[in-house]
């Protein structure tokens, strides 16, 4: 070990409460920007797993309609042909589309998430099976025997990792399909699949221009810019509305690079958090450099002694960052543990499943982000107290009794101010924005859905298409049978069937109401969302009846004019209000997919949020699932006890009614809801956590600045003490100074948090960005917590030896 | 001494004028002085006179305001801060009045610290430390910290500290001051003996007792040199 290794491992033993904070401090500012970074990272850098190629040639590949402001139509595939037909620009353009697929296979049913894909998209992404073959053109054609593709892990879920499953037929909803190869481990592309099937020429979506039902992606030609590509597809776009102006007039077509389009909506607040890490990093290592300043300031006769005994400058400053070095260290191998510890938090408060390539484990590149940390940290915590340090008055300090202490002058008093100043500010800005995002969860949580979440139990289940061959009316008898099955369960109070469950919204329909005037554009056709449902969703969720009936079967039934129940927002926005809506009609405009005809209200319900975050309440209507029954529905169950506990029985209910088909996404309907507001709940959390951070290193620094001070000061203390000041005035005097800061800080962190706050307005719901109650409590907060690190070494000062202090001055 | 003997330090009308507020303070004027290899010189003066501000001078710790400072043949005053760095770790050994050991480094670790600085192999380093703390006698204590010695022992430390590198010179700051009678006899019959080895040595005491263990003696008074006695039995 070198001998300046070894003195600093020394130092740091002799101080062990100094060594103690200060590697604290440094851990609590590496671990946050680690854990922070880890997920930016994860975001914005980390390569798609076993890409052969970089990221930035992955484009994400949408039609648009910027008529509607709808920027991800998806893909028409007559669309898809033509483009890929023409673009030049691109060397590789491929779409694909996700649905149910259940897996039998001797177990039981299990539900997985399949993709029909472009045969020839893995070839051009370069990922090849790591078991078996790839899709071949011939795999694509109609009538090609059906094949597949699956991932690692249900490979070793589902068959065990068994290699003689390949080639191999099993069923998949409903039909014999041979699997050809095993994907790599952690491919799930495009993002939680486990089946994969080549999109085939006989697919029943394959000619309908107009259709989106597909997700497009492209890769850049090498050398080829963005631009380029861009304006070739506006070509392209403008191109089609010519030739097919029914479907695709003002339809345009956009690039976007993949990492921009999976991280939009997060970017933006990922990069305003890694900012607050930064500077709660930055924080951390100036509250040390604070420390260290004070610590080495006692150690200026040994600086002297070293200079004397022919230590140049360089070799002392090498020495005190050698030590800032292996505090650094410690506190980088604290903060890493943090951080495993933080990745793994952040990762539980977020209770969706995850693409498989938004993985925050840590790769190289955290690792050497940790590593440059700590680099930073020891420059940034060692330099400015080794550069003073190593100056001294050589010839006072090797005298008997010397003294000069390292005595601070005005201007790095003045720094040292400032920064706790800046400390305080920021941990003020940091708090408020934590406050205010809980104060939002929390007005969330108390947000009127509109229905009763609580005390459900809610599961999915259906039939995938191919499952129906023959059989059409397969669903309707299922559900049939499956509903008073589980009513009659012991415990149930009653169970509903719904397309769509609350708080998972989806694109609404245009309607055409009977009796009025079209607009002259459809975009001005009013809208509102739809669900398919029957009469006992409304009394499982219970949502209330205002006006009219709910569905009965015996009157609406397969046939027979279509009667829908509408929301009260509904009746509210187009006759006024709920009983004048009775008896009007309505159709979607278009139609071509529903071929409803003109469809009559019977009742109306109360209206529901089908997102918490959001104020309005979006114009509903509901279909009878007797006249237009769905293949996969929610089953909602109101249980009298914990519904959760219901799931097995279920389960079985379900295997009793047919063998063949799984229940998935079960969770109490409180569950769902909450996944609807996680963001803000997530968000809040980290602010919160970064937030006290800062209000931890802020107090860190404002004690040590102030401890220090009493250091400098204990000469007039000492005086002040032995001509009789009591030691209320001592304390006041110390307080005195550290108000003023506080002061500053806060009135500095008030204007920034008031400047600041607008960035989170668009995540905020029913709380203003400018809080009041927030504005006042945390500064109030602040300033106690604060004063009370002002306090202690008022306290301390109290305890001043007047004789010893006047003899050392 | 012979004056053949070549000279180690020469200063030529050396002073040193503090500045401070604003008001001149002259510690040294016009210094002149010739101090010759294996020479055992003490500076006396009453306190305040100038000798530690000349010793500070002569330990390359400080830079005179004027006049010319030739150590070993080569001119100083002049040198970079990193080079006087070398030149105090190569050709001068310090003995303070406080001793000024590390205290939380070991006997061993303190004689060695000057020779880490020159970058000395290990091998070396413990040869010479080693040698040095027998020298002294304090051998034995060499995984001793300064605080668990009696004062004559910590400046037998510093002595050794001063003497491992093997300096041109040693310049010894009231050695004796913070050591009673009989600890400060035994430091100065130390500093006889490594005299008698061969060292050269400048010592500055307001002790006239232990001035008189030099061969020549320089007064100094308000920063002038005003007498110098050569002590009998010296060639000087």
């Amino acid at each position: 070990m070198s001998p300046d290794l070894r003195f600093a491992c020394r130092q740091l033993q002799k101080s062990p409460a100094f060594t103690l904070i200060a590697v604290a401090t440094l851990a609590v500012g590496i671990g946050s920007a680690t854990v922070v970074f880890s997920a930016v990272n994860a975001l914005l850098f980390k390569p798609l797993p076993l890409l052969d190629y970089s990221a930035d040639r992955l484009l994400y590949v949408a039609q648009t309609d910027p008529r509607r402001g709808d920027d991800d139509l998806g893909w028409s595939y007559p669309d898809y042909v033509g483009l890929r037909q023409r673009l030049t620009t691109l060397d590789g353009l491929w779409i694909h589309s996700d649905r149910t697929v259940i897996l039998g296979h001797r177990l039981e049913p299990e539900r997985r998430v399949g993709t029909d894909i472009t045969w020839d998209a893995f070839s051009l992404m370069g990922v090849l099976p790591l078991y078996g073959r790839p899709f071949h053109a011939s795999d694509a054609r109609a009538g090609a025997p059906d094949v597949a593709l699956i991932s690692h892990e249900l490979w070793q879920q589902r068959f065990g990792g068994d290699p003689a499953v390949i080639n191999t037929s099993v069923p998949l909803s409903g039909r014999p399909v041979t699997l050809i190869g095993v994907m790599p481990p952690g491919w799930r592309y495009p993002e939680q699949t486990d089946v994969w099937t080549p999109l085939r020429a006989d697919h029943e979506k394959l000619n309908a221009r107009g259709y989106y039902a597909f997700s497009g992606r492209g890769r850049l030609r090498p050398g080829v810019t963005l631009a380029a590509a861009q304006a070739e597809a506006d070509g392209i776009a403008a191109a089609f509305a010519r030739e097919f102006p029914e479907t695709n007039q003002g339809v345009g077509i956009k690039l976007r690079p993949i990492r921009e389009e999976t991280a939009r909506n997060t970017t933006e607040l990922m990069l305003l958090l890694f900012g607050a890490v930064v500077f709660v990093f930055l924080i951390a290592c100036l509250n040390v450099a604070n420390l260290l300043l004070a610590q080495v300031a006692t150690r200026t006769k040994e600086v002297a002694i070293r200079l004397a005994l022919g230590a140049d400058r360089g070799r002392i400053v090498r020495q005190l960052i050698t030590e800032s070095l292996v505090l650094s260290l410690l506190g980088g191998l604290g903060g890493f543990i943090l951080a495993l510890w933080g990745n793994d938090a952040l990762r539980a408060l977020i209770p969706v499943e995850l693409p498989f390539w938004l993985r925050f484990d840590f790769d190289a590149r955290v690792f050497a982000f940790v590593l440059g940390l700590v680099v930073l940290a020891a420059l940034a915590v060692g330099l400015f107290p080794a550069l003073r340090a190593s100056r001294p008055d050589v010839v006072t300090e090797l005298k008997e009794g010397g003294r000069s202490a390292g005595a601070a002058g005005p201007r790095a008093l003045r720094l040292r101010n400032a920064l706790v100043v800046v400390e305080i500010a920021l941990a003020l800005v940091l708090l408020v924005g934590a406050g205010l995002m809980m104060r939002s969860f929390l007005a969330l949580r108390r947000v009127d859905p509109g229905f009763d979440p609580r005390g459900v139990l809610t599961f999915r289940t259906g039939f995938p298409a191919t499952m129906l061959a023959g059989q059409p009316d397969l669903p309707r008898r299922f559900f049939a049978d499956l509903v008073p099955k589980l009513a009659g369960l012991p415990g149930v109070e009653s169970v509903g069937l719904v397309s769509l469950l609350p708080g998972l919204a989806e694109g609404a329909n245009a309607l055409e109401l009977e009796d009025r005037p079209a607009p002259a554009r459809t975009l001005d056709l009013p809208q509102a969302h739809h669900r398919l449902a029957t009469a006992g969703y409304f009394h499982a969720v219970r949502i209330p009846l205002l006006a009219g009936r709910l569905f009965d079967d015996a009157t609406d039934r397969p046939g027979t004019p279509f009667a829908a129940v509408v929301d009260e927002a509904f009746a509210r926005r187009h006759f006024g209000d709920p009983a004048a809506a009775l008896g009007r009609r309505f159709r979607p405009h278009g139609d071509k997919d529903f071929a409803l005809g003109w469809i009559q209200i019977v009742g109306v319900v109360g209206s529901i949020r089908h997102r918490l975050d959001r104020a309005e309440l979006a114009p509903t209507f509901y279909l009878s699932l007797n006249q237009a029954p769905g293949q996969f529905l929610s089953v909602v169950m109101r249980t009298h006890t914990d519904p959760a506990g219901f799931t097995q029985a279920a389960r079985e209910a379900v295997l009793a009614v047919n063998r063949q088909i799984p229940i998935y996404h079960a969770l109490t309907l409180e569950a769902v809801v909450l996944r609807t507001i996680w963001p803000s709940r997530f968000f809040g959390y980290l602010f919160t956590f970064f937030g006290l951070a800062a209000l931890f290193l802020a107090c860190i620094g404002i004690y040590g600045v102030m401890a220090y001070n009493v250091t400098q000061r204990s000469q007039e203390l000492g005086v002040r003490l032995a001509l009789g000041a009591q030691s209320a005035e001592i304390i006041r005097l110390v307080l005195n100074r550290g108000v003023r800061l506080v002061g500053w800080g806060l009135g500095i962190g008030l204007l920034s948090a008031l400047a600041l706050a607008n960035l989170l307005a668009g995540l905020l719901y029913g709380v203003s960005p400018h809080d009041p109650p927030t504005f006042a409590a945390v500064p109030l907060l602040l300033a106690a917590v604060a004063l009370l690190a002002c306090w202690l070494p008022g306290r301390r000062a109290t305890r001043v030896n007047p004789l010893e202090a006047m003899r050392l001055g | 001494m012979s004056t053949d003997t070549p000279s180690l330090i020469k200063l030529e009308g050396v002073t040193k004028v503090f500045l401070t507020d604003e008001v001149e303070t002259h510690a040294l004027s016009g210094i002149h002085l010739d101090i010759r290899k294996g020479e055992y010189v003490s500076i006396a003066g009453p306190s305040g006179c100038g000798k530690s501000t000349l010793l500070s001078i002569l330990g390359l710790l400080d830079t005179p305001t004027e006049g010319t400072y030739v150590l070993n043949g080569r001119p100083v005053q002049g040198l970079t801060l990193p080079e006087r760095a070398r030149i105090r770790n190569r050709e001068i050994g310090f003995i303070f009045q406080s001793f000024n050991l590390i205290g939380d480094l070991t006997v061993y670790e303190n004689v060695e610290l000057p020779l880490t600085y020159r970058g000395m192999p290990n091998s070396e380093r413990k040869q010479r430390v080693t040698e040095a703390l027998e020298k002294v006698g304090m051998g034995h204590r060499a995984k001793h910290l300064p605080s668990q010695l009696s004062g004559g022992q910590q400046q037998r430390v510093a002595v050794a500290r001063a003497l491992a590198g093997s300096p041109a010179v040693l310049l010894a700051d009231e050695p004796t001051g913070n050591l009673d009678s009989k600890n400060g006899d035994a430091v100065m019959e130390l500093l006889h003996s490594l005299h008698r080895a061969g060292s050269t040595i400048v010592m500055v005491t307001h002790d006239t007792r232990f001035a008189r263990h030099a061969e020549r003696t320089i007064h100094v008074f308000d920063g002038r040199v005003v007498d110098e006695q050569v002590e009998a039995g010296s060639a000087h």
